[in-house]
């Protein structure tokens, strides 16, 4: 694989920088660009493997234990109290987890979690408990970039997916009426090897779909006699008197297989076919959505060599990626559309925007329907089109140009003016006449272009503040007509030189704002 | 396509032309589309309503694969009911007393939870479509999915749809001339490839009309990967912008539903699109997503509470429609990827194949198409067999409800021809198909290994008869023909060539009585009773 190596004509720059940071990370800070700049290629990717361990005080008080204890009755004050606490801890985890991304450190390991999240896909949906869903997140947060291989064997038995794709409920039965294929399918054809393999032929058929189903068998979730039927169990337990052992042809081997065996046959059998599957989707997520062309195929192909050869670990595979040639050529530069949470969360990290409600820990005296009610930032997430915990099916968000439809670009478009103009409010609460989502656009300014603040005035710091965020902000150098554009928005159409940020009486704090806005409103602003 | 045929089918689907004052960059290439000689140079101004194809379709979108089975019930089915409680521990099957009876049919009904629809079926609204699939059915929710969207066959990968391919040849100059509303309209969040066309998109989402974006700005157009996500991001923002402009003057001018609708997602959805219509917005084909209908376990409770949601969201939209004065030009029709296997896997069902579909409108021709579900003859998976290809279904809303002629439905339709089936009112069929899609009738003619007449029905008919049947010799196929007799031996419907199983004969003018179908090859005769009632 050919390495990135600066040359002159082809320095390690900001613009450099500036991609492997909105790759690897969520809403990179101009400090943090400079910063990696400054360090080198090397030592920056080195950064990006630093795992962190999150603030958890939004939730520390329920993760890790039994999950509540639900009332037998259906109705009633004891049912509703429980309810409104489900819901709450499940929007809880929901706040939590993006105030994690926003306060998360130069790291891949939020951006991982989340493509483990869309790839071993389950949803609240199904899975009632957040703390069970927890259990899950825990799990591809401890696993960022080790070993796919044993992920997909924890996942396999992992309590949450066991309910989502009803694993828990296929077992051995004389008459084979507990025989479910849901989760076979899906590990098959979502999780692991995909359905067909680059050449077009299917990697499996219905009746591997169906062999593997009953190796599955035997997993399941414990029920808490205490809980209304509800699954409560954290852990799953093995039950042999469920289990079909009984011999089995899967993807040609034939043997009394498992749930271990299934995993190892699939990536003894089909190794360059799951590699390639899961190499492809590492593709589409770092690189590009353009996997079909030779030059794609080949860098594919060649992770997936590593990815073997690693056996099946996940960071020697990522690190080759970040530190090539190809990762960094101008094809593969600003050209992927920006996911809700890139979108939502990457303005509000770069911006670091405060006053965000659904980040400040329960106060004691509120209801416990508090939570429930202020689930301000997922749903405006989910209106973009990536609603966390809720993914639209068992293939994950689609990705791509559907975050850029007509109906998740309304509510992007919307939330970036109300930001960049401070005109948000909270939606149906007590917030209502308070503005929410706040920033200070001088400090900003002066962070962004040091030297706009420092020149008193004259018409190169107008045009140098103007650059300098247009390159923190946009996916590539505004062009002419766009600086044009933008220059005009913070001159309100007086000459450049009249500009001076620290001239109260020139209002630069609208004037920075309104520059804002309609940089955000730029097709360069939906992209990284 | 001729840019006078352009115009012409412009003109003919009633859709308005962009108004000249919102498209002034482009007023040029009006100005020369218009040219003097052309007739209809005066006509850009205003809707064009044309009688006939103004006319929409409301797709509803089934994702996760609905049971047919348990929708329109074969309540006089021994083995249904052998099948459906063999092995679960819970009964699945819908119990004879509990299914909504049909005057036309001793043996299908509608799931109780179904009432708004049966309602419909009284009124002669609704067509049930039985059997409806499609070759090698695959059972995976993805591919099946793709495969019913982009109406391709099973090992054919179409990024592209069906309706998707269908405007874009009607409407070349797409994107770049935009028309003052959506052609296609997918209702909330998702925009999957029912209208991706070869080239462009030619729909829009749209999940909420509070707040109209303003126009983008156009940068300098780069060939960088970038600058080719730039300018689609750049086409999007602008049909964003022009077509929620639209959306917000229809949902001003429509004031309102007309009717209530239930409380939920997808009687919103619904509720919406009938504003949209009611409003004023000349859009021809929406599509409301209605997803998890995937029912793996608990299918009878969740199947029931999801009809009902499906059932009442119809019903409230039909009668919305009709209050708004446009049931005349609205049609409603279900689709899903697949139907459910027939034996139970505990409390669900696993992925099927063969499955129904409901049309519903003012102009559908009531009643059923199709003959029963076969739960005794399976294909190799266990799954239902199909009789219908979900392409003809295709092809009938293209040719009956769009007035597409054959030539403007092959690109929409890849290539190939599809039988069309009876589903509108007076409408003038095409009975014979064309054989270049063997596939179609593979399927119904292995179930019976010896050539012939395989199976007629309904039994008796009183509109339209379907005949399928086997031949293996494909000369004789070629040469065969189908004609019906009645008792006396006299040929009450001329011979007619055919080559291509199922067909359709239509009946309307034949008294009550007893016939006998015939279908001649030049070696031999093979016949089947038929009866005719009216």
């Amino acid at each position: 694989m050919e390495k990135f190596i600066p040359t002159p004509a082809n320095p390690w720059s900001y613009a450099k920088a500036a991609h492997l940071l909105r790759r690897a990370m969520i809403g990179p800070k101009e400090a943090e660009i400079r910063r990696a700049v400054q360090e080198g290629l090397e030592k920056t990717v080195e950064r990006l493997f630093t795992p962190f361990v999150p603030n958890m005080d939004l939730i520390e008080e329920w993760i890790e234990k039994e999950p509540l204890t639900r009332p037998f009755a259906p109705d009633g004050d004891e049912y509703w109290r429980w309810f409104w606490l489900v819901t709450g801890r499940r929007t809880g985890l929901a706040q939590w987890w993006m105030r994690t991304m926003i306060q998360s450190p130069v790291s891949l390991q939020e951006r991982m979690v989340m493509f483990w999240t869309g790839h071993f896909v389950t949803s609240f949906d199904f899975v009632q408990q957040a703390e069970t869903m927890y259990t899950l997140h825990k799990l591809f947060r401890d696993n960022a970039w080790s070993n796919f291989k044993r992920l997909t064997y924890e996942v396999t038995i992992d309590p949450a997916m066991l309910i989502y794709l009803g694993g828990q409920d296929n077992f051995k039965s004389e008459t084979d009426e507990a025989i479910n294929e849901n989760y076979a399918r899906e590990l098959l054809e979502l999780f692991a090897v995909g359905r067909v393999n680059t050449r077009g032929e299917a990697n499996y058929t219905q009746a591997d779909v169906r062999n593997a189903a009953r190796a599955l068998t035997g997993w399941i979730v414990p029920k808490s006699p205490t809980q209304g039927g509800a699954y409560a169990a954290l852990r799953s337990e093995f039950v042999p008197y469920r289990h079909d052992n009984s011999v089995k042809t899967f993807l040609g081997e034939r043997g009394a297989w498992n749930a271990a065996d299934v995993i190892d046959t699939i990536f003894k059998k089909r190794e360059r076919e799951t590699a390639t599957f899961i190499c492809t989707k590492l593709y589409r997520t770092f690189v590009s959505l353009g996997t079909a062309s030779a030059q794609a195929r080949a860098f594919i192909d060649e992770l997936a060599n590593i990815f073997i050869a690693a056996k099946w670990e996940v960071k020697p595979v990522l690190e080759q990626l970040f530190t090539s040639a190809h990762f960094f050529s101008e094809e593969n530069t600003g050209c992927l559309p920006k996911s809700g949470a890139d979108y939502l969360l990457g303005l509000m990290r770069v911006l670091e925007v405060q006053n965000v409600p659904d980040f400040e820990a329960t106060p004691a005296k509120e209801t416990v329907a508090y939570r429930w009610n202020l689930n301000d930032l997922p749903m405006r997430m989910e209106a973009m089109g990536q609603r966390l915990f809720f993914p639209p099916d068992v293939a994950g968000w689609q990705g791509g140009r559907t975050w850029v439809s007509p109906s998740a670009l309304v509510p992007r478009l919307k939330f970036a003016r109300n930001i960049a103009l401070g005109t948000t409010r909270m939606r149906d609460w007590d917030y209502k006449t308070a503005y929410i989502h706040t920033f200070d656009p001088i400090a900003f300014a002066k962070t962004v272009s040091p030297r706009s603040a420092a020149a008193p005035n004259g018409s190169n710091t107008a045009q140098e503040l103007v650059r300098a965020l247009a390159q923190l902000l946009l996916c590539e150098t505004a062009d002419e007509s766009e600086m044009t554009l933008l220059l005009h928005a913070l001159m309100e159409g007086a000459p450049a030189y009249e500009w001076d940020i620290n001239n109260a009486e020139l209002r630069p704090q609208e004037r920075i704002r309104a520059l804002l806005a309609a940089m955000f409103a730029l097709p360069k602003f939906q992209l990284y | 396509m001729k840019r006078r045929d352009f115009l012409t089918l412009l003109a003919s689907t009633g859709i308005a032309m962009p108004s000249l004052a919102a498209a002034a960059p482009q007023t040029r290439m009006y100005a020369h589309a218009a040219s003097p000689e052309n007739p209809l140079s005066g006509s850009f101004s205003g809707t064009l309503t044309h009688s006939s194809s103004d006319n929409v379709l409301v797709i509803l979108r089934l994702f996760g694969g609905n049971d047919g089975l348990n929708s329109f019930v074969p309540y006089n089915d021994d083995e249904y009911y052998y099948a459906r409680r063999k092995t679960a521990t819970q009964d699945l099957s819908i119990p004879a007393e509990a299914v909504l009876k049909i005057k036309n049919s001793t043996t299908m009904g509608f799931h109780p939870a179904l009432k708004p629809l049966h309602t419909l079926y009284g009124e002669g609204k609704v067509c049930v479509v039985q059997n409806v699939g499609y070759p090698e059915q695959d059972l995976s929710h993805f591919r099946s999915n793709d495969i019913w969207l982009s109406g391709s066959n099973a090992d054919e990968y179409k990024e592209s749809g069906w309706l998707g391919r269908f405007l874009e040849e009607r409407y070349p100059d797409y994107p770049r001339i935009l028309p003052d509303d959506p052609f296609a309209v997918e209702v909330g969040r998702n925009l999957g490839r029912t209208f991706m066309g070869e080239h462009t998109h030619l729909g829009v989402n749209i999940a909420d009309t509070s707040f109209v974006p303003s126009k983008p700005h156009q940068s300098l157009q780069k060939l960088t990967a970038s600058g080719v996500e730039q300018e689609y991001i750049r086409q999007m923002m602008m049909q964003t912008s022009t077509f929620l402009r639209s959306a917000t003057r229809a949902e001003s001018l429509a004031k309102g539903n007309r009717v209530e609708y239930p409380d939920e997602d997808w009687a919103r959805s619904m509720a919406f699109v009938a504003r949209m219509i009611g409003g004023g917005m000349k859009t021809q084909v929406y599509l409301v997503n209605m997803p998890l209908w995937d029912f793996h376990l608990d299918q009878l409770r969740d199947q029931n509470y999801f009809l009902t949601r499906l059932a009442n969201a119809m019903f409230a939209f039909q009668r919305d429609i009709e209050a708004f004065g446009a049931a005349k030009r609205v049609t409603m029709l279900t689709v899903s990827e697949f139907g459910r296997r027939v034996t139970p896997t505990l409390s669900g069902t696993d992925h099927g194949a063969g499955s129904c579909l409901f049309v519903v409108g003012e102009r559908v021709q009531g009643g059923i198409i199709g003959r029963d579900p076969d739960c005794s003859r399976l294909d190799a998976n266990e799954n239902l067999r199909w009789t219908y290809d979900f392409r003809q279904i295709y092809a009938s809303m293209l040719g009956q409800w769009f007035g597409a002629r054959e030539a403007d439905m092959t690109t929409a339709l890849m290539q190939r021809r599809y039988t069309q089936l009876p589903i509108f009112r007076n409408h003038q069929l095409r009975m014979v198909g064309v054989a270049n899609d063997e596939e179609n009738s593979l399927q119904s003619a292995s179930i019976l290994a010896q050539d012939g007449i395989t199976a007629v029905f309904p039994q008796p008919a009183s509109d339209v008869l379907t005949l399928e049947y086997r031949l293996t010799d494909s000369l004789a196929q070629h040469s065969a023909v189908l004609s019906l007799v009645d008792m006396q031996g006299r040929r009450v419907l001329p011979p007619q060539a055919l080559s291509f199983s199922p067909t359709l004969l239509n009946v309307r003018s034949l008294p009550s009585g007893h016939y006998l179908a015939l279908l001649e090859t030049p070696h031999k005769r093979y016949s089947a009773p038929v009866q005719i009632f009216r």
